[in-house]
């Protein structure tokens, strides 16, 4: 047995030094702030100093309509994202594999948005849906005379809006992970199928999808935690939107701890939701594991 | 031979690096909990040049770090061989205009004069000074608090002054205050610093918005001055300044959910209809008495029902209306005195401030703003933060720092402040204000209040509705 | 006749998806640059005038100015690559490492490390931010670049770790092994023969940890104090004053802030996309 364990320390296998460093990091930089939330959110500032009250601030977060509300807000902004995030990076991708003029130009083009700084995106657009001053009601009242949009002021149509800005800014990502894996399939398929007399729609969805699977499923994982953790981009936009409607969960937190000076609750409520993620990535990355094997 | 050497020299590298780990995590925790005693330094100026006598104590020099250059802090240091008393001084900065004049505003220029000063009469005394643009104040200013490391001395908003008071950020200045005259300060300002009977810091400047409007359209619309009560006055005119198909509202109506919420007009209303928020008592809150309903539905209809404002409320903030202002797209709307600057843009715009309406009882209200300099009550060097708190409200450094209506009347005469019409309006306002509400959980109570009325203004409640709700969450919060 | 037929449809309509997409891609930072050449009265004048009707560079003029507190755009820049830099090249360290460590080692722990790894990614800043303000603070490395330096590397490191990972995965490890019985120890071998052949790898890592270094705001806010040491996020932030929100200015700092990108994206997109595709197709 001992035997065993040694042969197999001195094979070639790496030494786990190598990923010290970034453990060390990991772990000062985010292990540490987990755990002082965690210790906070077991506290309550009462006059002037902070106490333990045990589960208080927890029981206060799930009895809290508006948590309840963010987590709602949250959920519904992150899937509206990714559907449109995921849907548009496909179709991009699948453009940008044919062969036409022009396509290296486009590609970079494609790709800004995503490269462009969070602040400029979401301060930019908050300029352009402008329901009085700006560029695209403008437009939409001279070409197309349709009464001016209330693009950031109604509480459906300001999620709209933000879904659209976090979906342009993340479908960029998409299409270059996806065309990467559309590059690698090998031609060869598509000419099997063409033989056997398939359809285009049947090669995408036989070939081409499955082949793209583990881009895919990276693709969805990151667009998910970009969407469910965004904070500049909404709070540039929105500041939690109109009446609450594009509150998520990092602006709600952001809320209680700065302008409500409720700290523990605030700790309370981002121990839950790295709870949340936690949960969704442990479980999304077992099932990607069994479906891929 | 060598395999059990090589295992054994690594494991021993894994424990020691673990350990290693382990000690800096607690090391680190350990600091947190223990903060070091030392302030932080976060000065990058230049060092001084220092003039060495050899008997008799030497004057310091100051160093101030001219704009050009990359620092804007000033290190003051002196030759003493007494070591000296430092303390840490934050304040705010706005642009630093020159506003008129010799008045510098919330500058770097501000600070480095008052530094200069403040070193030839307190010598032994090391000053640093932060800077803090406005858009990131408040986020600074509550992490440094709540991680018990905030400044000495601090120039703070009004609008604050209730939670650094009651959460024992700033201390009271009662032991010191005596040493200032403060019958030469407004009682209103001293008011919005004071409470349960003490003072917390010493008010710099008054602020108060008012009723701006577009003289212009005002005229167009066949009236010479603005409008002094609502609803009457105030409808008819809005009414008459509509002209829905180019874009032009006769009022400008808020609905964001930001705490600036509450110093728009819906609350002047309630006020000046003889409503209010807490019970005198501050036992109970009385906001859905039938008075401030029906202000508030006013507020409401005036953007729902009759339409003379511009659609969209629930995205706007009054620096969403003064965009629009400015192009003359929009009558009046409440703003400060500040926004004059913005307005100069437009040339062909005819301005002018006035009175927030009211009712014929009373005449107007507001809700009142202003700045303040505070002490940390926290901080190791109370003599020394008090000198400079005293200091820095001397008439003269007010009136260089103040630029609206500084808080006392011996500043006033120094800087000309009356020259102008809006300096003169928002004193004449500030004698109707009233300061923000002064109870232990006000940073609770505003967002449900701010929260009750952006719901009314956004039709998803009514304005009855609205306040008896805003009532109930109030009143769970007082009973708690 | 049919298949020819079939193809142009084919052609006309990837191109105008293609002209449909860039121009929802490109028109927003279009708009933004043409605000940016406004003057205040256009930009405030309704209704907007889609190009600019008197050009002037006045609101680029007013970045370069000290303004009061509020700092500089030049410096800012400085102060952006002085953050950017490092951070990527400690990212880069630090991802090879622990992404050849993923790839190559036979251990059991690899999937937990794996999950760790994206554990870390799901932290959002707004978490992180007043337990680092106060562990910064006590060390001292308040309102210093360093601190930036090293809090970037908890964004940066997990992301890239992960795409360092799939590229060596898609590296035969019988490279490294041939040189390491040739003498090499494992360290070297890795230097001398896998990273060259992960260069594509590396390029798109270090644009993907620079473009993140040089948009990041929040934590940004949390540490720096000093107009100084702003970063180009904070400038464009500071913006936005009690008393007015100066768009000309916004617009043209936006402007000013996308500029290395686009330059970074121009010369450098080739191999950023080869990177980030050759890994996909293991993932």
């Amino acid at each position: 047995m001992t035997k065993l364990k040694l042969y197999k320390w001195k094979s070639l296998d790496i030494s786990p030094l190598y990923f010290f460093p970034s453990i060390l990091i990991m772990l000062f930089l985010i292990a540490y702030p987990i755990l002082y939330e965690f210790i906070l959110s077991f506290q309550q500032k009462l006059k002037g100093t902070y106490v333990y009250v045990g589960l208080n601030n927890y029981i206060t977060l799930l009895c809290d309509d508006l948590f309840w509300h963010s987590l709602r807000v949250t959920i519904i902004y992150t899937l509206g994202s990714i559907s449109l995030a995921f849907s548009w990076g496909l179709i991009l991708a699948l453009i940008v594999n044919e062969k036409f003029r022009g396509r290296i130009l486009f590609r970079t083009i494609l790709l800004l948005p995503w490269a462009s700084p969070l602040v400029v995106v979401a301060l930019g657009f908050r300029w352009i849906f402008h329901e009085r001053l700006g560029i695209a009601n403008y437009v939409l009242k001279s070409f197309l005379h349709i009464d001016p949009v209330p693009w950031l002021s109604n509480e459906t149509w300001a999620m709209i809006t933000a879904i659209v800005v976090n979906s342009w800014k993340m479908a960029p990502f998409g299409m270059i992970m996806i065309l990467g894996a559309l590059q690698s399939i090998p031609q060869v398929l598509y000419e099997a199928a063409d033989i056997d007399g398939a359809n285009a729609f049947s090669k995408f969805v036989h070939i081409t999808l499955p082949s793209c699977r583990g881009a895919i499923s990276t693709v969805l994982l990151m667009e998910i935690i970009w969407s469910f953790c965004s904070f500049t981009v909404l709070y540039l936009l929105t500041e939690g939107g109109p009446l609450n409607a594009t509150l998520v969960l990092p602006i709600y937190i952001y809320k209680m701890g700065f302008t409500r000076f409720d700290f523990g609750l605030a700790s309370a409520a981002s121990v839950v939701l790295v709870l949340i993620m936690s949960f969704f990535t442990f479980f999304y990355i077992r099932y990607i594991k069994m479906r891929g094997e | 031979m060598s395999e059990p050497k090589k295992v054994d020299r690594r494991k021993f590298i894994y424990a020691g690096l673990g350990a290693i780990a382990v000690i800096a995590i607690g090391a680190a925790a350990y600091i947190t909990m223990n903060p070091p005693v030392v302030t932080v330094t976060q000065s990058t100026a230049v060092p001084t040049t220092s003039i060495i006598t050899t008997t008799v104590p030497t004057t310091s020099v100051v160093t101030t770090t001219v704009p050009t250059t990359t620092a804007t802090t000033v290190v003051v240091t002196s030759t003493y061989s007494i070591p000296k008393k430092k303390i840490t001084w934050w304040t705010v900065v706005n642009s630093g205009k020159v506003v008129k004049g010799q008045l510098i505003g919330q500058s770097p220029e501000f600070e480095n004069a008052l530094l200069a000063e403040f070193v030839k009469q307190y010598p032994d005394i090391e000053v640093e000074v932060t800077t803090i643009p406005w858009g990131e104040f408040f986020t600074k200013f509550v992490s440094a608090f709540e991680a018990g490391k905030g400044p000495d001395v601090f120039y703070l908003a009004g609008s604050y002054a209730p939670q650094w008071a009651y959460s024992g950020w700033a201390k009271d200045l009662e032991k010191f205050k005596n040493e200032i005259d403060l019958n030469d300060f407004s009682p209103t300002a001293l008011n919005i610093w004071t409470f349960e009977g003490k003072l917390f810091g010493i008010p710099l400047r008054l602020d108060a918005r008012m009723l701006a409007c577009n003289m212009g359209l005002i005229k167009q619309a066949g009236y010479d001055r603005a409008p002094r009560y609502w609803p009457e006055e105030v409808l008819e005119w809005s009414k008459a300044m509509t002209k829905e198909d180019i874009g032009q509202y006769g009022i400008g109506i808020v609905g964001r959910q930001t705490d600036s919420l509450m110093y728009e007009m819906w609350l002047s209303w309630i006020y000046t209809n003889g409503g209010k928020i807490l019970s005198d008592d501050m036992k109970e809150c009385v906001i859905n008495t039938p008075e401030a309903i029906e202000a508030l539905q006013f507020y409401c209809d005036l953007l729902n029902k009759y339409k003379v404002a511009p659609p969209g409320a629930l995205d706007y903030d009054k620096d969403a209306l003064r965009t629009m202002f400015v192009p003359g797209k929009l009558g009046m709307y409440s703003d400060g005195k500040f926004s004059a600057a913005d307005y100069a843009k437009n040339p062909q715009l005819e301005w002018a401030f006035d009175l927030i309406p009211g009712t014929k009882k009373v005449r107007s209200a507001q809700l009142l703003g202003g700045w303040g300099v505070c002490m940390n009550s926290q901080t190791k060097y109370e003599e020394e933060a008090w000198k400079f708190i005293k200091f820095a409200s001397e008439p003269k450094w007010m009136a260089l720092w103040a630029t609206s209506v500084p808080a006392r009347s011996s500043a006033v005469s120094y800087g000309n402040y009356f020259d102008d019409d809006p300096s003169r309006k928002t004193w004449e306002q500030a004698q109707y204000g009233f300061p923000p509400l002064k109870h232990p959980n006000n940073a609770k109570m505003i967002p449900i209040i701010v929260q009750g009325v952006a719901e009314a203004v956004g039709k998803k409640k009514t304005p009855a509705e609205a306040l008896n709700w805003i009532a109930t969450e109030i009143n769970k919060l007082l009973k708690s | 006749m049919n298949n020819i037929f079939k193809k142009y449809a084919r052609k006309i309509i990837i191109y105008l998806f293609v002209f449909l997409f860039s121009a929802i891609a490109i028109a927003p930072l279009l708009w933004i640059i043409s605000c940016s050449l406004k003057p205040p009265e256009e930009i405030y004048a309704y209704p907007p005038s889609l190009l600019p009707k008197n050009p002037t560079l006045d609101n680029f003029e007013r970045l370069t100015k000290i303004k009061g507190g509020a700092g500089n755009m030049l410096i800012a820049t400085l102060n952006s690559l002085v953050v950017a830099i490092p951070a990527l090249i400690i990212c880069l360290i630090n991802s090879a490492l622990g992404g050849y460590y993923l790839s190559r080692s036979k251990s059991r722990f690899k999937g937990w490390l794996l999950f760790f790894i994206f554990f870390v990614q799901l932290v959002p800043s707004i978490v992180l931010t007043i337990p680092l303000y106060i562990w910064f603070l006590g060390i001292g490395l308040i309102d210093n670049l360093i601190a930036l330096i090293i809090i970037y590397q908890s964004i940066l490191v997990p992301l890239s770790t992960a795409f360092m990972k799939d590229y060596f995965d898609s590296i035969p490890r019988e490279l490294e092994e041939s040189a390491m019985v040739d003498g090499c120890s494992r360290l070297w071998s890795l230097v001398k023969v896998t990273l060259p052949l992960a260069a594509p790898g590396i390029v798109s890592i270090a644009i993907f940890a620079f473009l993140h270094a040089w948009e990041e705001y929040l934590l940004a806010l949390i540490i720096i104090f000093s107009p100084s040491k702003r970063t180009v996020p904070l400038q464009l932030g500071g913006f936005i004053e009690e008393y007015t929100i100066d768009w000309g200015g916004i617009m043209a700092a936006a402007v000013w802030a996308l500029i290395p990108i686009i330059v970074v994206f121009l010369f450098l997109q080739k191999y950023f996309i080869a990177g980030l595709t050759a890994g996909a197709v293991k993932a």
